[in-house]
């Protein structure tokens, strides 16, 4: 949902403030959110322990990171032998994220504390360094429906609503599954739920209207660009294997070169171990450093599971993984012949 | 020293010539991307574009990604046949490069030779190379050259310098004999005047001034050696994935692994790219992990490029291109670590 400026100026105040008051009343030890980048629509990953250093959070629509995976494991362990407290301040779709590791008994939820950020559209900054190329943004104005971003001998600006991306495929008016503090938005703007719901996966439908054979030059010609340089998978909240399976080596299953079939091999097996995990927070696809198109194998995954087993990853705290249980009333079409 | 003034069109048909001649890389749009890369020209329409630099750097083409040492086959005997690959049939020109990438193979330089054991497959690429710069009028507000002993407009590396006059003409300088071997084929072009030597100086000048930042780091090594047990490395790590971008994009990062593929038939013995960045880089065979956490591994970059190069070949393992401070997805800043140690005093 768009949302004014004047409503995310009171948002990251209330962000500071509960922020403030959980450090101060002790309830954590460390708060993770995000700060101001060096570069202009950046934002970096911010780790405070003094409630002096609040001031330095920011709130705003290119807080694209996704702040789960910074999570420490193990958690680390105060004097007194018991487990440090983190808040974290989450998007709706890293809440998804973290709900999952919760489920995979890879953090307790006692040790975390959630300040709940209301939606809102976010810039796809892939989408701007795509259309300007090697130029660099020295500058950039953001205005209520405007970014202007100048720099030497170019100035361009953009429309936001030409790079909004939706995280998640949060609807935008949903309270997330858990939290402990919620800022809400002061103004909410009515969300059209069918639209988000074509929207979602809207890309996917346009994609499967191709041929297999474009369908596969596009995916040879992305996966051409991959370097394998693992940003995708240590950006990801999810992946989190001590010994991945593109890293092992007795034995070693698909060579480390950056051959297209291995690229690919590499791309759809960690999209297979993320499937019915993965939360669509599209943290893969901002950190590529090449601009592959990542998120495209993860939705169709996504929107496979959810077809099948009508199950979507992130929701339901309890609920396991279709892909790692089983229900006797699974659909078997393939094995006996069903009404 | 040859210089010759030449025009736009004619620096176009100069690259186009001399394309026909040599296996020529120059920066120009890929097939799928929106970005400039160093790609060996195939086409008879090529224009110089203007740009300020490409955010992949040429390191590739002397230093590829992937490149097989060699391949063998198994033969019925139990024995192998072994074949090298094939010979570089023409000289490699590597066109419009920038005065850091152009220092970034001197460092090249300096660490695969070594002596007895020189890198013969780098080596064998890069003495049949011969690289034409283009000095940069533009640096990037992430540039740094100047704090680590660059320049924009420097010469150190080239063959030969070409100068944007910043009015459709160009000033091309001979600097070495392989430079001036070229030059010699080159018959366009007109005799420069003091006016225009006098420009160079000038635009030299208003480049480097460009430059924001100065961090003085003429003591880094000694300050590096005092901190390594600092707490700055915990705290400024936290936000790092890991991921190795920072690695992949840097024109001086040289770290690889080898590999042997085989099969029933036989196989090939491969060079990749590694990073120091990655968990796997040092673990050794016993399971033992000399760098297993990651401030560790982070603090080892900074002090790679900042210290163990200047202890081993007295200069400095960066060349402040800045092109890791835009291809790191936490927005991590190797000119903050700079600046933090720099400002650190004593041991802490």
């Amino acid at each position: 949902m768009t949302m004014t400026a004047q409503s995310m100026t009171i948002i990251e105040q209330k962000m500071r403030e509960t922020a403030k008051s959980l450090l101060l009343e002790k309830k954590v030890d460390m708060i993770i959110g995000y700060k101001v980048g060096t570069l202009p629509l950046r934002i970096t990953p911010h780790f405070i322990k003094n409630q002096d250093n609040v001031s330095e959070l920011v709130w705003n629509e290119y807080c694209d990171l996704n702040l789960v995976n910074f999570i420490p494991k193990p958690m680390l362990k105060k004097e007194d032998g018991t487990k440090e407290k983190i808040g974290l301040i989450l998007k709706n779709s890293d809440i998804k994220s973290l709900v999952v590791l919760i489920n995979e008994n890879q953090v307790k939820r006692e040790n975390i504390i959630i300040i709940a950020m209301p939606d809102m559209n976010f810039i796809d900054r892939k989408k701007i360094e795509h259309e300007l190329g090697d130029k660099e943004i020295i500058e950039a104005e953001i205005s209520e429906d405007e970014i202007k971003v100048t720099g030497y001998n170019f100035e361009k600006t953009f429309k936001k609503a030409d790079l909004k991306f939706n995280m998640g495929g949060v609807k935008g008016d949903e309270k997330p599954t858990i939290y402990d503090y919620i800022i809400e938005n002061p103004n909410p703007s009515p969300v059209d739920h069918e639209k988000y719901e074509t929207e979602e996966f809207k890309e996917l439908f346009e994609f499967e209207k191709k041929t297999p054979e474009e369908k596969w030059e596009y995916f040879k010609s992305e996966l051409s660009k991959c370097t394998r340089c693992y940003a995708c998978r240590n950006a990801c909240p999810l992946c989190y294997c001590k010994l991945c399976f593109v890293d092992s080596n007795q034995p070693q299953w698909f060579s480390k070169e950056t051959d297209v079939s291995e690229n690919m091999l590499f791309h759809i097996i960690r999209g297979i171990h993320l499937a019915g995990r993965c939360v669509g927070c599209e943290a893969c696809t901002r950190a590529c450093p090449e601009g592959v198109n990542l998120q495209l194998i993860n939705k169709k995954l996504r929107k496979s599971v959810k077809d099948r087993w009508n199950f979507e990853a992130g929701i339901n705290i309890e609920e396991p993984n279709p892909l790692g249980n089983y229900k006797l009333n699974d659909p078997q079409e393939f094995i006996i012949e069903e009404d | 020293m040859t210089k010759k003034i030449i025009s736009k069109s004619e620096l176009n048909s100069i690259i186009m010539s001399l394309s026909k001649e040599y296996d020529l890389y120059a920066p120009a749009l890929g097939k799928t991307e929106n970005s400039l890369k160093y790609i060996e020209l195939s086409s008879d329409n090529y224009e110089f574009p203007e740009f300020q630099n490409t955010r992949i750097p040429p390191k590739d083409i002397l230093f590829p990604r992937t490149e097989e040492l060699f391949s063998y086959k198994n033969l019925p005997d139990g024995n192998i046949e072994i074949e090298e690959p094939q010979e570089e049939k023409k000289e490699k020109i590597i066109f419009g490069i920038r005065s850091c990438d152009a220092r970034s193979f001197k460092l090249f330089d300096i660490f695969f030779d070594a002596g007895k054991y020189s890198d013969y497959y780098y080596f064998k690429k890069r003495n049949r190379t011969i690289f034409i710069g283009m000095a940069c009028n533009q640096p990037f507000t992430t540039c740094f050259c100047t704090s680590v002993k660059g320049d924009p407009f420097s010469k150190e590396g080239l063959d030969i310098q070409i100068i944007d006059l910043l009015n459709e003409t160009y000033l091309i300088i001979g600097i070495t004999e392989k430079g001036e071997k070229i030059l010699s084929k080159i018959t366009i072009g007109r005799e420069p005047s003091q006016e225009e030597l006098n420009k160079v100086s000038e635009l030299a000048e208003e480049s480097k001034n460009r430059i924001k930042l100065n961090i003085e780091l003429g003591d880094i090594k000694e300050k590096l050696d005092n901190l390594y047990e600092s707490d700055i490395w915990e705290s400024d790590t936290q936000k790092c994935l890991g991921c190795g971008s920072c690695t992949f994009i840097c024109p001086t990062c040289h770290c690889f692994d080898v590999q042997d593929q085989s099969n029933a038939e036989g196989g090939k013995r491969i060079r990749i790219w590694d990073s120091c960045q990655f968990p796997m880089f040092t673990k050794e065979g016993s399971g033992h992990n000399p760098r297993n956490f990651k401030k560790q591994r982070m603090r080892q970059r900074i002090y790679h490029k900042f210290n163990f190069y200047l202890s081993n070949y007295d200069c400095i393992g960066c060349v402040g291109c800045g092109r890791c401070i835009r291809a790191c997805p936490s927005c991590g800043d190797v000119r903050q670590t700079l600046e933090l140690i720099t400002q650190k005093v004593g041991g802490n």
